[in-house]
């Protein structure tokens, strides 16, 4: 009821507004009209007046001119048709004057007045006009007397005051009207504000009154709503923890593809999900809910693992989890891992365990092939060293158990496979590998183990033989398999290996030892000729233990500086003239005295102990080098040969090496030469050619040792900085009578000279040689005939003695001499 | 309206052209007359210098006093007074030179009262005696009754060095 009335109250408060802004309206409205209307009357009034003065200014002068000035009519009446116009000339003063009159509001004394003397001009005028013609001087003495006062009286004071008097009421009307629409507006304005005001605080009351019940309302609503909205959550929220628990529950089954299990403990009775039955390639249907229906599937070297499992985890409470083979229903085994948790009582009786089964026969075939990578090789499926080796070890420890358990390990080495892989290619060579591997699985026992060590190198471990004849047999079925031919990409090719035999014994402690003496003994075969084998004795157990003593001894040898350089002079053999050494190594031992070069540089190679060695002759070379040919200057000067091994080529800071040993010792590079064989080119062509290049922008030469026993080919040659070569001293020692071998010296010097290099002939020995080389044009020579390689001070000596000067020959600087040296028929 | 002034000017200049071609006065046995400038006995003036007077024949000064207008009664055209009125008074002006003066004032200035020709030298004299404020030029042997006689310059009609005098023949 209270918000009616005030609802009647606005609609009231409205309505009021609405009719007093229209009153107001109204009233000013009929205000302005009314000043609009006066102002309009007297502007039509002024307007009239101004025309009515014309009119009569007009009439005035026509009638000046005409009966006056001009006196155009001479005698005789004024015509009809002047008489016409003149009339209607007043005639429309008349009209307008009193329209003017007519005009509300016009009925001023001035008016009137005007009004009456313009009745007295007319007719005045209308009897001056009848006079004129017939009575001038009436007509004169009308217009002289009444008509001229009479419009002198208008024109210059009635009409000019009826005027001011008009525009003075214009200005009034107007000033009026002004007045009146400001007031109107003003009147407007304070009553549209007052009403607005109180609209506005009628409208505010209500607007208040009806937001305190919106928000009485909305209040309550809100209550209830939140009320019902947390009913509602709560409701959504009980089923969505379910709905999620149990989506969650399906969707981590389903994703992760795994079957479920539940087992009643208390019952016996097994519940197994469709997906569990799928994984073993039952329906839905199938298989019973019988415990049974499980464990008779499980593989049985996996059941007791199991059931250990099972058994632990029911009783410990903790995390169930195994993995086991499960029988397919199409007789294959899969893996499974089946996790899963118990419940249990307060007791701590399990009374139910229920998990998972996952098919994890992919992951378990992934694992395997893994392992099997990591202990097999690539390409030949055999074992590899690490299998061998974990094998081997496991042979060791038996034998260390038992007396009686022998086992022997073959180490074999294929014979020049080198040549394969160069002739065929490396895919060929793999292919040779991969028969050969097929070729020895089948010559041994199931139980044994060949393993592929590396490149061509085997092993094959003989576990639990009978007696050593026993693997010597085995060896010998192997020899006579490798013998026959292979078939490799169409080529028939023969392949033959030596092999080294160690057994073993309790004397061995790990399994490399064992490894390393059939290593051993397979080099003795390789040292005695190849495709043999040789059993791993005492005499090699002797002389692995020299060459440990000499690897040792070698160590030592360089932390005490132990080694010293001989030089051997090289001889040009036109003229006996001395152009430079050979820097050789020598080893002054502290037990066996001199040791000579071919005794320690391979196991020096072997070992690495080369690098530092050989950085140290060459330092030492350049050294000696730069002190003779200050003292002994020569044109051109004495040059220096220095041997590069194989390792040291391959070294990746050698140019830098030689740089730095240059630069310290201040030996013009172009006298050094730096000795390297042909095999060392081949076994690493494209390092060589970097190095050489590299050697050639130092403008150091270079000098091919041992030409002949390799297989160089020319065109590299040409290419490197290779300025002399130096012919093996087999071909020299097979030089004689008979001949046999002065032909390859004869071709080698000319290809030499025709490829514009030098020929050096290593170990001339013999007059003959000697001659032989000189009828060939051979260039230089080498050997205990011309001279025997002397420490640095005989080198003083020997360029003392030979008083060596610049552009003299040698002459016969050692035939005479006391360091061994001769240069017969030089 | 402008079609109106153009056909006046049009009246006015054959006027003219006709009033030059009249046959000259005969001067054969003319006498000097006097010409008396009259006016209406109320006129508060006795006497007018040539100048004064030629500023009321040009319409130039129309009242005598403030209450009191002038009333010019122009003599006809072709008397004596009326050359008078155009040789002395106006100095020289022709009759068609004099009109178009106060064709122009009328219609110029806004002279409220133009001047009014007479017939003969007897209705100027009675309009100069009926008309308060008239002036009138009148031969100085007919003076009438009942008007002033103003002096020209001081001088009487008659008097010696009387400036308004005109050549008369006779047979007038």
């Amino acid at each position: 009821m209270a918000m009616q009335r005030r609802l009647f109250g606005a609609l009231l408060a409205i309505m009021l507004f609405f009719s007093l802004n229209l009153g107001v309206h109204v009233w000013g409205d009929r205000n302005r009209s009314r000043a609009l209307v006066d102002l309009r009357r007297g502007i039509d009034r002024q307007l009239l007046i101004t025309s009515i003065e014309k009119r009569l200014s007009e009439a005035n002068r026509e009638i000046a001119l005409t009966a006056g000035v001009l006196n155009e009519q001479g005698p005789g009446p004024m015509s009809p048709e002047a008489r016409a116009v003149f009339s209607d000339r007043l005639k429309k003063i008349g009209a307008e004057i009193a329209r003017a009159r007519a005009i509300p509001g016009s009925a001023t004394p001035i008016a009137e007045r005007f009004a009456a003397d313009w009745r007295d001009l007319r007719a005045s005028w209308q009897q001056a006009y009848a006079s004129f013609g017939v009575d001038n001087e009436r007509a004169i003495t009308e217009l002289s007397l009444r008509s001229d006062p009479l419009s002198t009286t208008i024109l210059t004071r009635l009409l000019p005051q009826w005027e001011r008097e008009e525009r003075q009421h214009v200005q009034e009307a107007s000033l009026r009207m002004r007045r009146v629409a400001n007031l109107t507006d003003q009147v407007e304005l304070l009553c549209f504000i007052l009403s607005t005001l109180v609209v506005t605080l009628v409208a505010t009351k209500v607007s208040r009154f009806l937001v305190d019940l919106n928000k009485n309302l909305e209040g309550r609503v809100r209550e209830r709503t939140g009320e019902l909205e947390q009913e509602v959550q709560e409701r959504r929220r009980v089923e969505a923890a379910l709905r999620e628990s149990e989506e969650r529950y399906a969707l981590a089954a389903q994703g992760a593809n795994d079957g479920l299990w539940d087992w009643d403990l208390e019952r016996n009775e097994l519940y197994l999900s469709p997906r569990w039955k799928e994984m073993l390639g039952f329906g839905e249907t199938e298989l019973s809910g019988s415990p049974h229906e499980w464990f008779e599937r499980v593989h049985p070297e996996d059941l007791p693992k199991l059931q250990e499992a099972l058994g632990t985890h029911a009783c410990s409470g903790t995390h169930f989890e195994c993995e086991h083979r499960m029988r397919h229903r199409d007789g294959t085994y899969r893996w499974m891992l089946s996790r899963g948790i118990a419940l249990c009582e307060d007791d701590g009786r399990a009374t139910r365990i229920a998990g998972s089964q996952t098919d994890v026969t992919e992951r378990k075939k992934v694992e395997d092939q893994l392992l099997h990578d990591a202990f097999h090789d690539a390409l030949t499926g055999l074992a590899n060293r690490a299998l061998f080796l974990d094998r081997l070890g496991l042979s060791l420890a038996r034998a260390k158990r038992r007396q009686d358990s022998l086992f022997a390990v073959l180490y074999l080495d294929l014979d020049r496979f080198k040549l394969i892989n160069d002739s065929l290619g490396h895919l060929s060579g793999d292919r040779a590998l991969v028969a050969i591997a097929r070729n020895l699985e089948t010559c041994v026992r199931p139980g044994d183990t060949v393993a592929r060590l590396g490149g061509d190198e085997f092993a094959i471990l003989l576990d639990d033989i009978r007696s050593p004849e026993d693997a010597e047999r085995l060896t010998r079925r192997i020899e006579d398999r490798l013998a026959a031919p292979l078939q490799v990409d169409g080529n028939e090719v023969y392949i033959n290996a030596s092999t080294g035999i160690a057994f073993g014994t309790a004397g061995y402690e790990r399994p490399e030892e064992v490894l390393r003496d059939a290593d051993a003994a397979m080099y003795r075969a390789k040292s005695l000729g190849r495709n043999r084998h040789e059993v791993f004795n005492e005499t090699l157990h002797l002389e692995a233990l020299d060459r440990l003593r000499l690897e040792t001894d070698l160590r030592r040898a360089i932390q005490d500086q132990s080694f010293g350089v001989h030089y051997q002079p090289i001889i040009a053999l036109t003229d006996g003239r001395v152009t430079g050494f050979e820097a050789l190594v020598r080893w002054q031992h502290p037990v066996w005295g001199l040791v000579p070069p071919d005794q320690f540089i391979q196991v020096a190679e072997e070992t690495g102990l080369i690098l530092p060695i050989g950085r140290w002759v060459l330092s030492e070379a350049c050294e000696r080098a730069h002190r003779w040919q200050q003292e002994h200057p020569s044109d051109p000067p004495l040059a220096i040969n220095v041997n590069l091994s194989r390792r040291q080529l391959v070294q990746a800071d050698l140019i830098e090496q030689i740089r730095c040993i240059l630069e310290r010792t201040g030996l013009p590079p172009e006298t050094l030469q730096l000795e390297i064989t042909e095999s060392a080119i081949l076994e690493n062509p494209d390092g060589a050619v970097e190095f050489l290049r590299d050697l050639k922008a130092l403008h150091i030469s270079l000098c091919v040792d041992d030409f002949g026993t390799g297989y160089s080919s020319l065109s590299s040659l040409q290419e490197f900085p290779v300025s002399v070569l130096k012919i093996d001293r087999s071909f020299i020692r097979g030089m004689g009578p008979e001949g046999e071998r002065d032909e390859i010296v004869r071709a080698v010097v000319g290809l030499a000279h025709s490829l514009h290099m030098e020929v050096v002939a290593e170990g001339v020995e013999t007059e003959g040689q000697l001659e032989r080389l000189r009828a060939m044009d051979c260039d230089y020579g080498q050997g205990y005939l011309l001279c025997y390689a002397l420490d640095s001070e005989g080198v003083e000596r020997f360029l003392e003695r030979s008083g060596h000067k610049r552009g003299a020959g040698a002459g016969h600087p050692a035939r005479d001499g006391n360091d061994g040296a001769s240069i017969p028929g030089v | 309206m402008p079609t109106t002034r153009v056909a006046r000017g049009w009246i006015v200049l054959v006027f003219t052209v006709l009033l030059g071609a009249l046959p000259p006065l005969a001067t054969a046995g003319a006498t000097r007359v006097p010409i008396a400038v009259i006016v209406h006995p109320e006129v508060p003036v006795d006497e007018l210098s040539l100048q004064e007077l030629r500023q009321i024949f040009l319409g130039k000064r129309q009242f005598w006093t403030s209450r009191l207008p002038v009333t010019l009664l122009m003599p006809p055209r072709g008397s004596p007074e009326r050359e008078i009125l155009l040789g002395k008074i106006s100095e020289q002006h022709t009759e068609a030179q004099y009109q178009q003066h106060w064709i122009n004032k009328l219609f110029d200035d806004g002279a409220p009262i133009a001047p009014k020709i007479t017939g003969s030298n007897a209705m100027s004299a009675s309009l100069a005696r009926g008309i308060p404020g008239a002036i009138a030029l009148v031969p100085a042997d007919k003076i009438p009754e009942g008007v002033k006689v103003l002096r020209i310059d001081g001088k009487q009609p008659g008097e010696s060095g009387y400036p308004l005098v005109v050549q008369m023949t006779g047979g007038r």
